[in-house]
């Protein structure tokens, strides 16, 4: 159930192009969970296991994007070469300012990027994902019965 | 309706769709950058099909926690005619 409903959250989230590919499998996940339903898990705990998926699922999603790292770029097209070029120069806020005059030379193409995943960032969005696994594991884990005393004889 | 062994085929095929289509969707991100972007997000990329594959990976540990509900399978009850 978690699975289906952190599947139709990332859908909703993702590229409005991706979005319906990311459906099928969230319906799925639904399917199976309903077919194979008493597991022998609470409802609270099952209630609580979508809603941990889900936010922290989303956190780690946006964790991805915390901070803005733009990447710069020219290309020479003769030679194939690319060069990383100082994004402080170009990127201001969300607006790009390049002129031709400040690409090396022979760079005839450019383009920056006002975001990319980082690997601090990276690491946050592994390291949330895996935290969430883990308190929904805990979470979905049927509750252990209680050992009753055996009964004594005479 | 009882729980089958239909209930692990559709979640087991979810999962794969799942995780496929998060190894897509980073494959998808890696062609599509530019080179220099492309070196600088190796750690991103990997990170967002982690990401992506967490409702697969949520379900893989669902069927682990409950595997006792469904398996092993039994065969003498799958098609029999009564």
């Amino acid at each position: 159930m978690a699975a289906g409903a952190l599947d139709l959250g990332l859908a909703f989230v993702t590229l409005i192009s991706l979005r319906l590919v990311f459906v099928p499998p969230g319906v799925m996940f639904f399917v199976a969970a309903r077919q194979m339903r008493g597991a022998g898990v609470g409802l609270w705990r099952s209630i609580a296991a979508v809603l941990v998926a889900v936010i922290v699922g989303a956190v780690a999603f946006f964790a991805l994007f915390a901070r803005e790292d733009p990447i710069c770029w020219a290309r020479n097209p003769t030679t194939g070469e690319s060069f990383r070029l100082d994004p402080d120069r170009f990127v201001h806020g969300s607006s790009i300012s390049m002129d031709s005059r400040d690409l090396p030379s022979g760079a005839t193409e450019s383009g920056c990027t006002t975001d990319s995943i980082s690997t601090s960032e990276a690491v946050a969005g592994i390291s949330v994902v895996a935290a969430m696994l883990g308190a929904v594991w805990v979470l979905s884990k049927p509750p252990v019965p209680r050992a009753t005393p055996a009964a004594t004889m005479g | 309706m009882t729980p089958g062994p239909t209930a692990p085929r559709i979640a087991i095929v979810a999962i794969v769709l799942s995780f496929a289509l998060a190894v897509a969707v980073g494959i998808l991100r890696t062609v599509n950058a530019e080179p220099v972007e492309r070196a600088a997000e190796v750690a991103g990329n990997v990170a967002f099909v982690v990401v992506f594959a967490a409702p697969a990976l949520l379900a893989l540990l669902g069927l682990m926690a409950d595997h006792r509900s469904w398996w092993p399978p039994v065969p003498s009850t799958w098609g029999s005619r009564s």
